[in-house]
């Protein structure tokens, strides 16, 4: 109640509000209005409204009078109400976007009296407010000669049915006859968009659609993989619920003949299950995820204020630094513990796979990701950097073949002692990640050799 | 009736709500005295639209930019009404705060109101209960309850926030009261300076207004040198109490010392981090050693375990040079706090 106070506090010029029940807060909250706002207010706890005309705002309780509320087509700018745990807040939700102007509603999270605490409030808000265009979610796919994939990724898509979506496939230049496929399934769907372009790699179609999106929450999924037909919905009405900046789910690596296998080293764990706004929790993420940037949902309104693109000037493994730099600005998360993206692996010509020179491209990568760190001006930020530094480059040498190792090897010295030395760094891995980076952190900066031999 | 001084500095996406908040009250006893700390963005004009449509309501004034402390004095200085309030430009008021103050004001006439105010977290939208709530019910069980501060000393470890005190405009001039100027951390002093000298205090937790948190053009987010304009505030509070010989404050300013000195050390970086370590070394060997002992007893009655290990390790730092330079970085603080309670739990283990 204290929730719905403070919002009715924030402006007063309603006249006259429907509320929707007979307990006893709601009889204070009646009182509460009548002292303080100059509105007319009705009030109704009988089976049928009967003056449902010309009504401001209308103010709902737990289980009651929503169903009053859908039946009886009421329609007003202000919808307001709180809702228990178990109830369906994003379906209410899909049903009056059509009508209103303004939703504001309080989901109790279901906390016992000792778990609530400063950082973890005893309800979420769903706040939304008619934007200029009907479009919610905008889901970017970028498609560079996939035809052979494409059909299974559209068909997973568009099993979603709502209409507040839309699929914007911006066709990179594509030789083989993706864009007909597009075309054609844009023929039966309307929420299909296709934007053709010349070939210019994989970051700058995605940023070509994140300029086109018009929706308020983006998503990107690669168009040779297939999602589980929830997992938009959950991403985003569990965004929704609460205002998140990125909310995530797990995803499972799809080969050509096994089952998927979910991928188990991810955090999928509390706070981030239940949704933390505490920004330290959030920097952990960069270090505690996955690069996977595809199984999240982003704020839009985010990413631009916090100008976070994709880096066209790389080769590849563009996903690493925009990861990185959406968990360092964020400032809330939530997961959805569930493996609900399909990673195709296997296939061939895929940048997961390389082993070469192509590896090298991890030192831009880290110089962009330094230069961004420094004007964060933060020293944790700075020392979750260097983790991923560790992880990057051990993962890279291990990977490597043999002959490139000692010249990669002198580039990672040189880059991992830019913030710091070796003592620092000990203490960090030990802290973050575990036993396992010590010998070859070490065994490289005692001397490159030693390390190439012991790899291998 | 009832003044409210709302300095405004860049606000102009929060201040419409504010004076809305003011406007909308269902009381119509207030005044309302808007100062425009040299804002480069709309401020003024929305400013001047409100003193336009309401001349003898609210009175407007603009200035070069002089910081917080200095347009709050400006703001003392034209009060006539006889409750002052300060008002933050991102804050808004409960919708019966003027009347409730009024009601109150009159019936007991104190020098010194407080409210309750309630946390609203920006992102999430969601409220929070004050920092101090539990104390504040403990004090103030019921609206309109009288307190002496002199009999109730706990009234000094309540937050500091000077928006959250009214003050009569009799009281103010008597004691020739004013915020530091040039510096950030202007509430401190003026918490302490007001609640020992006044004889009575008056607490209402059903009035508040809505205090902004989460965002990060908040004083209390920057990074700047400002970080270091606690130290002078520090001085001026321990020499006031000194001069005044006020047993019952050294407990609180104590407590106010640890732990803002903490958290400030927490929010800063770098080669500033450690300037300010060791000014604040320095500071706390200038401090009497009856503090420390004030402060050790008192923890060991009232604190929790963690905060306990908290300050020990923090006094314990701050005391002595070799073992301060743990506070240099976060990380190593981190490293000699988990230190600390290792060798407090294999304590515990052999007794």
């Amino acid at each position: 109640m204290e929730q719905i106070k403070n919002y009715l506090s924030r402006f007063l010029k309603l006249n006259k509000i429907l509320l929707l029940s007979s307990c006893e807060e709601f009889v204070l909250l009646k009182k509460w209005l009548g002292d303080n706002h100059k509105a007319e207010i009705i009030y109704e706890t009988m089976e049928e409204i009967s003056c449902a005309d010309d009504i401001d705002a209308v103010i709902f309780d737990y289980g009651r009078g929503q169903e009053l509320l859908l039946k009886q087509e009421i329609s007003c700018g202000y919808y307001i109400g709180r809702m228990k745990k178990e109830e369906d807040c994003f379906g209410l939700w899909e049903q009056l976007r059509r009508r209103g102007k303004t939703i504001y509603i309080e989901k109790d999270k279901g906390l016992s009296f000792e778990e609530i605490t400063a950082d973890r409030p005893k309800s979420e808000i769903l706040f939304w407010e008619k934007g200029e265009c009907d479009t919610e979610l905008s889901v970017i796919i970028p498609v560079y000669n996939v035809a052979e994939y494409l059909p299974d990724c559209i068909k997973s898509l568009t099993a979603w049915q709502a209409p507040y979506v839309e699929f914007l496939f911006i066709n990179d230049g594509s030789s083989d006859y993706s864009a007909a496929i597009i075309e054609e399934c844009r023929q039966q769907d309307q929420r299909i968009r296709l934007i053709n372009k010349e070939n210019g790699g994989c970051a700058s179609a995605r940023n070509r659609g994140l300029e086109e999106a018009k929706g308020r929450y983006v998503g990107f999924v690669d168009s040779d993989d297939v999602i589980h037909e929830t997992m938009l919905e959950k991403l985003f009405s569990r965004a929704l619920l609460g205002g998140y900046e990125v909310s995530y789910c797990g995803y499972s690596e799809l080969y050509e003949k096994t089952a998927p296998i979910p991928v188990k080293n991810d955090c999928l764990a509390f706070p981030y299950t239940e949704g933390t706004w505490r920004p330290d929790k959030v920097w952990l993420l960069a270090i505690k995820t996955r690069v996977a940037i595809w199984r999240c949902l982003y704020k839009k309104e985010f990413l631009k204020k916090e100008n976070i693109v994709f880096r066209e000037e790389l080769q590849r493994f563009d996903d690493l630094p925009f990861r990185t730099e959406v968990f360092f600005k964020a400032k809330s998360a939530v997961c959805i513990p569930e493996y609900l993206y399909y990673y195709r692996l296997g296939r061939p010509g895929q940048d997961v796979s390389c082993r070469d020179k192509r590896l090298f491209v991890h030192f831009p990568i880290f110089e962009i990701l330094d230069k961004m760190t420094d004007q964060l001006q933060d020293g944790k930020r700075r020392d979750l950097l260097q983790i991923i530094k560790i992880h990057t480059h051990g993962y890279a040498l291990s990977k490597m073949e043999k002959k490139y190792r000692r010249e990669y090897s002198r580039l990672a010295g040189k880059q991992l002692d830019r913030n710091m030395g070796y003592f620092r760094t000990l203490c960090l891995i030990l802290m973050y990640t575990g036993k396992s980076h010590i010998g070859w952190y070490t065994a490289m900066k005692l001397k490159g050799k030693i390390l190439t031999d012991k790899k291998g | 009736m009832i003044t409210f001084i709302i300095p405004a500095y860049q606000a102009e996406e929060t201040l419409k709500r504010t004076i809305d908040s003011v406007l909308c009250q269902n009381s119509g006893c207030w005044k309302m005295i808007l100062i425009n700390d040299g804002s480069t963005d709309s401020t003024a004009d929305i400013c001047s639209w409100y003193h336009n449509r309401y001349p003898e309501k609210i009175t407007y004034i603009s200035q070069e930019n002089q910081g917080l402390g200095h347009a709050r004095n400006v703001g003392i200085g034209l009060v006539k009404s006889e409750y002052m309030c300060f008002l933050d430009s991102d804050d808004w008021l409960m919708p019966d705060f003027v009347e409730k103050v009024t009601f109150y004001g009159k019936n007991y006439s104190p020098e010194v109101i407080f409210t309750l105010p309630v946390i609203w977290h920006e992102g999430s939208n969601t409220v929070r209960d004050w920092y101090d709530k539990q104390l504040f019910e403990c004090l103030f069980p019921e609206d309109g309850t009288v307190i002496v501060p002199e009999k109730n000393p706990e009234i000094y470890t309540m937050e500091v926030n000077a928006c959250r005190k009214i003050l009569a405009a009799d009281f103010v001039k008597k004691t020739g009261f004013f915020f530091p100027e040039g510096i950030k951390w202007e509430d401190v002093y003026p918490h302490f300076f007001l609640l020992s000298q006044c004889k009575a205090v008056l607490g209402i937790k059903s009035a508040g207004f809505y205090y902004r948190i989460g965002s990060t053009d908040q004083i209390t987010a920057s990074k700047g040198r400002d970080r270091l304009d606690i130290l002078p505030i520090f001085e001026q509070l321990l020499n006031y109490i000194e001069e005044e010989n006020r047993q019952a404050l050294r407990f609180p300013a104590m407590r106010i010392f640890v732990r803002f000195s903490i958290w400030c050390i927490r929010m800063t970086e770098g080669e500033l981090r450690r300037e300010l370590v060791q000014r604040l070394t320095e500071f706390f060997r200038r401090v009497p050693k009856s503090y420390f002992r004030i402060l050790q007893k008192e923890i060991k009655n009232k604190y929790s375990k963690a905060d306990r290990r908290q300050y020990a390790l923090f006094l314990l730092a701050i005391r002595y040079r070799a073992v301060g330079w743990i506070f240099y970085d976060y990380f190593y603080e981190e490293a000699a706090e988990k230190l600390v309670k290792k060798v407090l739990k294999a304590k515990e283990r052999v007794s």
